[in-house]
Order: structure tokens, then C-alpha cells, then sequence
């Protein structure tokens, strides 16, 4: 005796593709793409600066570069020089040299990029970190010492300002981000209901609930959001990396090399992607469907 | 000789013999955007388990009662009573659980395209969250009963007319529905098929489902032998059967 043949599975209620599908899916892949990039390079920058945090452990640093026919250690010498007769210096310490070096030079304002050209020296004080920073500055522009000095306060400091608008951008980039894919999403899920009014209107008179076809048009928009999102964050780690590896001179040459484990935090954006999707497809369904009796 | 009623009238009358209503408008009236009053001031009633036809001529407001009844459309006036709740309290789950009782056709028939006839007769179950064992077998009997087991895995678009209706009708009962709307059963049909159309709601009335039928074709009333509702300018008076055919 045989067994009846198979009954083909039920096919999905709504039909594949769907009128701006492909739009969306491109948007939230690029997104996905910028994010992970941006992750990648705030990850890293981020290590940098706990490294530089433990080096400039002292209240003031000082960054001195090379000018005319005085290279870069004698200008750090006279810098030493000069700052440690300033009143209310304690010690004035050299910095072994590295190229990240000429970031944090940059950063407070050093007129090269170059990492040779740049010594950087920490200066532990006896008083007021302020006060005796304007001393200093006073003292080698007295001088002639090319150098910048940064004293650690929220008020002066270009090195926090600069950390602080690095995060205030990571964070705006990443409300974008996020707000970007819910419109999409949002918009999609409503797209895609109203261009399917016959296929909602089945479902209503068969005596589907809300929470039923919210949830049939939701998961299409995750899946689609879920699946962008792989695809531009693994796109977003591979172009990092190659530039990382292989790139002409980059913001990458002033940061560590890049670590695994620094791949390993884009990792979540994939399911930061499809919560948003859910959400937004959820919202945008119920208030879709509430149009109706 | 008056063949007509007065439909509330009628209804108090079958009340009393009758378990309670199923459906009651009470002094329903609806009105559109553009059309303007399409439903004035209806009043009707109508027991479980009973089989009306609802005629009028086109735009008589026919497809507005029905769709009310499914809980398409919501009244600008008046209560709509479904089962013995007024449908404009339900909240939208209930509403939803009230239309699982209540089947409906509505012309012209649509389909999802891309779904097989099998597929499209099983909408109903699938989206109540039936599981497929626990309806398969359901649907293949509603298929073999409206002959359309041998075109199950094709799709709706191969259907002659006369298929679709008969497709719609089994979606439309597949869920087992109390209550069976069946808006222009005959539409585009030859006569032999409208029959067998009728024959096949004749069938569900014996097994204990209300049917309402509506229809412009009044020849197809009148062979229904049931009480007619008659529709003139949104308002309604019954008839009975065999009287609209001597009216005739």
C-alpha cells in the first residue's frame, strides 16, 4: 500500500515582494553599512583614548613640534627647560613618542600630523592645574618653544571637547540611524497593507484579529529589516577592515591596529535593527488597520 | 390583496415563536461620503437558523445590510444587534471573534492570486490559527462538495465564474459560520449554475445555518421559497416568498 502523496504546504498569505521592498531594504542596508563603520572607528578611537587616558595621566600636557632647523626631541627639551622653572611645577616628564601621538597633538592644535615631528610631555603640578598651565604657556611663548598646552578642564580642554563632540556624533549618528530605520520600516509596513487592501479585507471578513495580520505584515518588514542589516554590517566590517589593512594613509594609521574584538561590538546592530523593525511595523500596523472598522 | 409587511412588525411576530434574533437592525440608518443616505431608518430581524432573501434594485442599499452584518461598516444610526450584542459596544477582539460566526460572499468574488484554490478555500481556518491537520481534511470535503477537488492546486484565475462563486462559498463556510451572507449569488451565472448555487446554500440552511441572501434577481427569490426582505430606497418590508411569485 502506498501513502497519499504530500499536500503541498499552504503558501504565505501575502505574496512575496511588494512595492518599495527593494527601496527599503537598499536604505537600511546602507545605514547598516555607515553604523557599523562609524561602531568600528568609535570602538577603536575609544580604545586609544583609555590608553592616552592612563599615559596623560598628569594635569597638563604639553605638545611640541618640530619648527625650522629644531627637530622634535630638542624642541621637547627646552620645552622641559622652560616649563619646569614655571612656578608651581612639580616635575615635567617626556612622553615615550607613538604615533597616536600626533592625534592628541593634533587634536590640541600642533600644526603637523606627522609623528615624528611630535613630542608630547605631561606636567604634574603643586597648585591649581589652570593656573600654572597659563604660567607655562606664558613661559614658552616667552620662549619661542612651538607648543599647545591642555590642562585636563572641561572648560579649556580641547582633548575633552574634542572626545565630547566624537561622542555627541557617535550618538547622533546612532539616533539617526535608529530613527531612519523606523520611518522605513514604519512606512513600509503601511506601503505594503494598502497596496494589499483585498488580502486585508479576506483576512477581516474571515475573522482574522488585529494582533493576526499586524503580525503577518510585521514580520515581513523585520525579516526584510533583519536581513538588510546583516548584509550592510558585514559589508560595513569588511570595508573597515580592508581599509584598515590595506588602505592609503587613513584616520586608521593614527588608531591601534583593529582588533577582533572590535568586530565583535556591530555584532548587536543586526538585532538592534529588527527590535526598531518590530516596533515600528507593529505601531504602523495597528494604527493602519484601526482606519477600519 | 397587501403581499408586504411591515418588516418590525414581522419580526416582533417571529420573535414571539421564535428564538431570539440573531440579527436586528433597529432603526439603522448609514450614510456615506458622496453617496449620501444609503440605509434609512431599517428595522428588521431576523431568527437562527431561518433562510431571507434581501432584494432591491441596484443600490438599494442590499451590500450595505450585509456588509453591517459582517461587521464591515458601522451604522451612522441606530443599533446593529449580531447574535444579541450590539455591534457598535464590541471592542475590536470580540469583533473579531464575532465575524469567525459569520460567513460571507460578497460579489464581485476576490481571491488571493497567488494562493491555490485549496489554499484560498482554507483562509478561514488558517487565519483564526487553526492548525492544518485540524482543517485539511474540512476543506478537502467543502472542495469535493462545491466539484472542486480535481482544480484544488490551481489557481483562482483558471476559475469560470460560475467556479469562483462556488469557491468563494466554500471559503466563506469553511470556519463552520452560524450566519451566511451571500451578496448576488447568481451574478454572471447561467441558470443551471445559479441552481446549483442555491442547491448548495439550501444544503448549509438544512444543516442549521442562517443564510441571508441578497439579490437584485428576484425570479431567484421567488424560487428560494423563503421570506423575501424587500429593499426600496434604504428602507425594508418582507414579502413572503410565494406571494412575490403571484405578485409577479
Amino acid at each position: 500500500m502506498t501513502a497519499p502523496p504530500a499536500r503541498p504546504r499552504a503558501g504565505p498569505i501575502v505574496g512575496p515582494g511588494g512595492p518599495g521592498r527593494t527601496g527599503a531594504g537598499v536604505a537600511i542596508f546602507l545605514v547598516s553599512l555607515v553604523v557599523a563603520v562609524a561602531t568600528i572607528l568609535t570602538v577603536a578611537a575609544g580604545g586609544d583614548a583609555r590608553e592616552w587616558s592612563a599615559r596623560l595621566r598628569d594635569p597638563i600636557t604639553i605638545a611640541v613640534w618640530a619648527s625650522g632647523l629644531e627637530s622634535a626631541d630638542a624642541a621637547a627639551a627646552r620645552a622641559a627647560d622652560v616649563a619646569g622653572g614655571v612656578d608651581g611645577v612639580r616635575a615635567v616628564r617626556t612622553i615615550d613618542a607613538t604615533p597616536i601621538d600626533a592625534v592628541v597633538a593634533r587634536i590640541m592644535g600642533a600644526p603637523t600630523r606627522d609623528p615624528a615631528e611630535i613630542r608630547l610631555l605631561s606636567i604634574d603640578t603643586a597648585a591649581d592645574a589652570s593656573a600654572v598651565a597659563a604660567r607655562v604657556e606664558g613661559a614658552l611663548h616667552a620662549g619661542g618653544v612651538p607648543a599647545r598646552i591642555d590642562d585636563h578642564s572641561w572648560r579649556s580642554s580641547a582633548g575633552l571637547h574634542a572626545a565630547a563632540a566624537a561622542i555627541a556624533c557617535a550618538a547622533a549618528l546612532g539616533l539617526v540611524a535608529v530613527l531612519f530605520i523606523w520611518l522605513a520600516c514604519g512606512r513600509l509596513t503601511r506601503r505594503e497593507m494598502t497596496t494589499r487592501q483585498t488580502t486585508l479585507e479576506l483576512m477581516r471578513i474571515s475573522g482574522a484579529s488585529d494582533g493576526f495580520v499586524t503580525g503577518l505584515f510585521a514580520r515581513r518588514t523585520i525579516v526584510l529589516a533583519i536581513a538588510a542589516a546583516v548584509l550592510g554590517t558585514a559589508a560595513g566590517a569588511v570595508i573597515a577592515g580592508a581599509w584598515n589593512h590595506y588602505g592609503p594613509a587613513s584616520v586608521f594609521d593614527a588608531l591601534r591596529p583593529l582588533a577582533r574584538a572590535d568586530l565583535a561590538w556591530i555584532l548587536p546592530w543586526p538585532l538592534v535593527a529588527g527590535v526598531i523593525a518590530a516596533l515600528a511595523s507593529h505601531l504602523a500596523a495597528r494604527s493602519t488597520l484601526r482606519a477600519v472598522p | 390583496m397587501s403581499t408586504t409587511r411591515d418588516a418590525t412588525a414581522s419580526a416582533e411576530i417571529d420573535a414571539e415563536a421564535q428564538p431570539a434574533p440573531c440579527v436586528r437592525f433597529d432603526g439603522v440608518s448609514l450614510r456615506r461620503d458622496g453617496d449620501g443616505a444609503v440605509l434609512r431608518d431599517l428595522s428588521f430581524a431576523i431568527a437562527p437558523g431561518s433562510f431571507h432573501s434581501l432584494i432591491g434594485p441596484a443600490g438599494s442599499g442590499k451590500t450595505s445590510v450585509l456588509r453591517l452584518i459582517c461587521l464591515a461598516e458601522t451604522p451612522s444610526r441606530g443599533v446593529v444587534q449580531i447574535f444579541g450584542r450590539d455591534a457598535a459596544a464590541l471592542r475590536r477582539p470580540q469583533r473579531a471573534l464575532m465575524r469567525r460566526r459569520i460567513g460571507a460572499v460578497f460579489q464581485p468574488s476576490a481571491f488571493i492570486e497567488h494562493l491555490s484554490v485549496r489554499d484560498n478555500a482554507s483562509l478561514g481556518p488558517r487565519v483564526v490559527g487553526r492548525k492544518p491537520a485540524d482543517y485539511e481534511s474540512d476543506v478537502e470535503e467543502l472542495l469535493a462538495w462545491t466539484s472542486l477537488a480535481d482544480k484544488a492546486d490551481a489557481p483562482p484565475a483558471v476559475l469560470s465564474t460560475a467556479e469562483k462563486q462556488r469557491l468563494a462559498l466554500a471559503r466563506a463556510v469553511a470556519n463552520r459560520p452560524d450566519i451566511l451572507l451571500v451578496d448576488e449569488p447568481a451574478a454572471g451565472l447561467d441558470a443551471a449554475s445559479a441552481q446549483r448555487v442555491l442547491r448548495l446554500l439550501r444544503d448549509l440552511h438544512r444543516a442549521g445555518t442562517t443564510v441571508i441572501l441578497a439579490s437584485r434577481d428576484a425570479d431567484l427569490a421567488a424560487r428560494s421559497g423563503y421570506p423575501v426582505l424587500q429593499l426600496q430606497e434604504g428602507r425594508a418590508s418582507l414579502v413572503d416568498a410565494p406571494a412575490l411569485e403571484t405578485a409577479r
